[in-house]
């Protein structure tokens, strides 16, 4: 019972020489630890919902209750330009993207916190943690997915090429989404009001994002709202799917805002990296 | 080659939330183990100027009175704590024990645990099912190794984290206060795998207040103070001198008039 079994792992990962581990160091140690950041979203996952009946079916459940609930309410005061089947799918997507971007920016107010444990005890990457977050929010957004593309089915909404787009889309938002979890939890580790500070301007910010309105209701406050990031995330799926058409706009100001998002990430990460464990 | 230096390691930690520096200062000149405050921020210097070279083979024991930075020095040789002056250099594959709890998720099973950890040292799964079996049997944790660990005793969660340690990579292993806890059988089997880790030339740090665990499992024994190295050497003579500080302590005479 005594004798060990020597296990190597494929990678060097593990063997380092702490103090001068560089940022690139990191993340390829971050990319040889794929499966823990895996297996850690999955066990999230799982554990969420176990000794449920429907299981993470609640996930689709709970959006087609939001969205029917919002429709039932909405759809009388608002004035679609093309019917009302339109208006329910334009708020079916609406909160599809948002209820994503949503949960992006919520978890990532406290990610590190839920991770001290693990931070304070093993010395992998703490920028890895974010991963598991975009993990859990992208199965979160896959559920969800599968109930919008049904409405779509059962209105028979004729769907066009420009759809194509969704995919560079997703990659685009799936990368920002891990940049944007990394900056808010570096700042909300050290600041803790900050998390505060954001978990409110994301409930205002439900309104302010046209989810369920037109912006040709009012154009007055679009000029200013169309500085809304979640806006533009928002119409880079919701136009080519709805209105078949390619929002150049929101291609160049998600991907500009992309660019400063990460740059600001990493130079925070890379200044504070090795202090954030003394911040709990 | 299996390594473990530490050069001049110097750690002060930032003090967070508290705001006014001047009340924090409590000092009796020495600046160790005291909170001091510098330019509007604080510290607390928990480590000063440790060095220790260890090489295959090593059983260091550290000892000293709770806050004499045993866990801090730990932390800094797991590569947790980056030091503040000084370097941490190790070759070899690093184990760490520091606190029950910390390391595992509650909500997850044990089982589901023994994997987590696994994948954290770059295991695929096929390496990890060669040993799943070992470490469940070592455990002897039997049909709670399906339960979520949140659901176990202290003790049963300390076996469980230290026979996945154990069994994963055993060149580097960092104990906090460990062999004490568990009941005595399972002490007796930790001692037996904690030697034939040796003859895998590897490296234990076992840091403990309980002098008698450190003189059975310990080759070294390097005593702490207020975060500075008293004293660094063969057993014996540490221990020795250790319980005599400890013991001229508790008779001290000016306390007994201050307290008369």
């Amino acid at each position: 019972m005594n004798e060990l079994t020597r296990i190597q792992p494929e990678s060097a990962a593990s063997s380092n020489t702490s103090s001068s581990k560089t940022l690139l160091d990191e993340f390829r140690q971050t990319l040889s630890l794929r499966r823990f950041w895996l297996a850690f979203a999955w066990e999230d996952i799982k554990t969420s919902y176990r000794r449920t009946f429907f299981g993470v079916l609640w996930i689709t459940i709970t959006f087609l209750a939001f969205v029917g609930v919002k429709a039932l309410i909405f759809m009388p005061i608002m004035e679609s330009p093309r019917g009302p089947n339109y208006f329910i799918l334009y708020l079916t997507f609406g909160v599809l993207v948002w209820q994503f971007m949503n949960n992006i920016v919520n978890s990532a107010t406290t990610i590190f916190q839920g991770f001290e444990g693990w931070i304070r005890n093993d010395p992998i990457p703490i920028s890895g943690y974010p991963v598991i977050i975009v993990i859990r929010c992208l199965f979160n957004l896959f559920l969800t997915a599968i109930a919008a593309v049904a409405v779509l089915a059962f209105y028979r909404y004729p769907v066009g090429l420009a759809a194509l787009t969704l995919i560079p889309a997703l990659f685009l938002t799936i990368w920002t989404s891990y940049a944007v979890t990394l900056l808010i939890g570096v700042i909300s580790l050290r600041f803790r009001d900050f998390g505060q500070f954001m978990q409110t301007t994301m409930r205002v910010t439900f309104f302010l994002t046209p989810i369920f309105w037109f912006p040709e209701a009012l154009p007055n406050a679009m000029k200013y709202l169309w500085w809304n990031p979640f806006t533009h995330f928002l119409w880079l799926f919701r136009t080519p799917v709805l209105d078949n058409e390619i929002p150049v706009d929101s291609w160049i100001f998600t991907s500009v805002l992309a660019l400063i998002v990460t740059v600001l990430a990493f130079a925070l990460y890379a200044r504070f990296r090795k202090r954030m464990v003394f911040w709990f | 080659m299996v390594h473990l230096i530490a050069r001049d390691v110097t750690i002060a930690y930032p003090v967070i939330g508290l705001n006014k520096p001047e009340e924090r200062v409590r000092s009796d000149g020495s600046g160790r183990g005291d909170v001091v405050a510098r330019q509007k921020r604080s510290f607390i210097l928990a480590v000063d100027n440790f060095n220790v070279d260890l090489r295959a083979g090593a059983r260091l024991g550290i000892v000293g009175r709770n806050g004499s930075g045993k866990s801090t020095i730990l932390r800094a040789l797991a590569g947790i704590y980056t030091p503040t002056a000084g370097a941490v250099e190790t070759q070899g594959q690093i184990s760490s024990l520091l606190n029950v709890g910390l390391g595992t998720r509650a909500e997850s099973t044990g089982r589901q645990n023994i994997y987590l950890r696994g994948y954290m040292r770059g295991l695929n799964k096929d390496q990890i099912a060669e040993v799943e079996q070992e470490i469940i049997d070592f455990s002897e944790l039997g049909d709670f190794i399906d339960m979520p660990v949140r659901t176990y005793s202290s003790g049963m969660a300390m076996r469980l984290s230290f026979s996945i340690a154990t069994t994963f990579s055993p060149e580097i292993l960092l104990l906090d206060e460990w062999i004490g806890v568990g009941d005595r059988d399972f002490q007796e089997k930790a001692r037996d795998r904690m030697k034939s880790l040796l003859e895998f030339s590897g490296i234990t740090v076992l840091c403990s207040h309980n002098t008698r665990i450190i003189r059975e499992a310990c080759n070294r024994v390097i005593w702490l103070d207020k975060g500075r190295t008293m004293m660094d050497g063969a057993p014996e003579d540490v221990l020795a001198q250790y319980e005599n500080a400890r013991r001229i302590k508790r008779v001290n005479p000016k306390k007994l008039e201050n307290k008369a």
